[in-house]
């Protein structure tokens, strides 16, 4: 949460929420159940981050602490190329990005590069090792220690020479 | 886990702002907490309207309204976040937000994500509807802005949507300057509202 709201920002609103009924909401609570279960049936997080690169950057964004703003910002990158990268598979990175963001995140970036398809010659046990991770990874909104112990297993493995 | 934000209620009577609590993830056992004194208070009003013999439009559509079953049905869910307002020990607003899944259907912005306010309702004593003199004003503003930042910090740079009940129509359209995309026939009529990112800009400024 990064909005402050101030007596200042209320006062000016303050005539037009004078009286104001709010209730918003449309469905149900059977509704509201099988909507959830649903998500719990399916993780919408495998859903929307399917790609190990993507997954790999939205960990390691959540690992440091950045919010996909802050990031976009200390690697001078767009927040929406972020968004994409983490959201949209089959997203076509630039190289450029991919440069600002190993810099950024502390992650290599020859295996960066190669694992968001920039350059080839992967090999059986990187391709393995990349399967794994994204089978494994869980692109959630806080990470819990196993998907601590998944990324740093990754990453160091990144880190290896190839 | 939750986190608690210093925010500001107005408080009517007296016309000052008094600190109040925003929390994000709000636990089982403050629901409850709510709960048991928000729905008596709202099944007293409306036993009064109905010795009052006031029309059944005027009473609160919300009044069946059960947020422990709301919070028991998506725990642990991710894509969902519980906010309340608290102040003074009591809690003055709840609303619970879905970040996943859910698209604009504003005609530039379509398919892009939103933060889709699934309920959002304000304690008893807060509403015109229920009392001739609300206790407190702008929970509902401190809630909208609280979905708007989620937003933007998801990366939905402050795209919300919601289905608001007729006595709120009014409020989201004019007052929040929210797109009117009119009755949704898969939310049982009601008028669905969605604010893009420069209204979310706008509303913020």
């Amino acid at each position: 949460m990064r909005m402050k709201i101030t007596k200042e920002w209320l006062g000016k609103r303050a005539t037009l929420d004078e009286r104001a009924e709010i209730s918003s909401g449309g469905i149900d609570i059977e509704e509201l159940k099988r909507e959830a279960n649903s998500l719990r049936q399916t993780p919408y997080e495998l859903e929307r981050l399917v790609s190990a690169f993507g997954k790999l950057i939205h960990c390691r964004r959540l690992e440091m602490g950045f919010s996909i703003s802050k990031l976009a910002r200390s690697a001078d990158v767009g927040p929406e190329e972020i968004e994409s990268i983490e959201n949209v598979v089959g997203y076509q990175v630039e190289p450029r990005t991919v440069f600002q963001l190993a810099k950024t995140l502390k992650l290599p970036e020859k295996q960066l590069m190669r694992l968001s398809g920039q350059i080839y010659g992967a090999d059986t046990i990187f391709r393995s090792q990349v399967e794994r991770f994204a089978a494994r990874a869980k692109c959630v909104d806080h990470l819990t220690d196993e998907e601590h112990a998944v990324l740093r297993e990754f990453v160091s493995f990144l880190a290896q020479k190839h | 886990m939750s986190s608690r934000t210093a925010v500001f209620l107005r408080h009517r009577a007296s016309g000052q702002y008094v600190p109040a609590t925003l929390i994000d993830g709000v636990s089982k056992g403050e629901v409850e907490g709510a709960e048991k004194i928000w729905r008596p208070f709202i099944q007293e009003a409306i036993k009064r309207m109905e010795v009052e013999r006031r029309p059944r439009a005027d009473r609160p559509q919300h009044a069946h309204w059960d947020w422990e079953k709301k919070h028991d049905a998506v725990a642990d869910i991710l894509a969902y976040q519980l906010f309340g307002v608290e102040c003074e020990g009591e809690m003055q607003g709840l609303m619970l937000l879905k970040t996943a899944g859910k698209f604009s259907r504003i005609g530039s912005h379509k398919s892009q994500g939103i933060v889709y306010v699934s309920f959002v309702e304000t304690a008893p004593w807060n509403s015109p509807l229920i009392v001739q003199e609300p206790r407190y004003s702008q929970v509902g503003t401190v809630l909208l802005a609280t979905s708007i930042s989620v937003s933007i910090d998801l990366g939905f740079k402050g795209r919300i949507g919601l289905h608001a009940l007729p006595q709120a129509e009014s409020w989201y359209a004019t007052h929040c300057e929210m797109t009117d995309l009119g009755p949704d026939a898969d939310c049982h009529g009601l008028r669905y509202f969605e604010m893009n990112p420069e209204q979310a800009a706008s509303f913020l400024n």
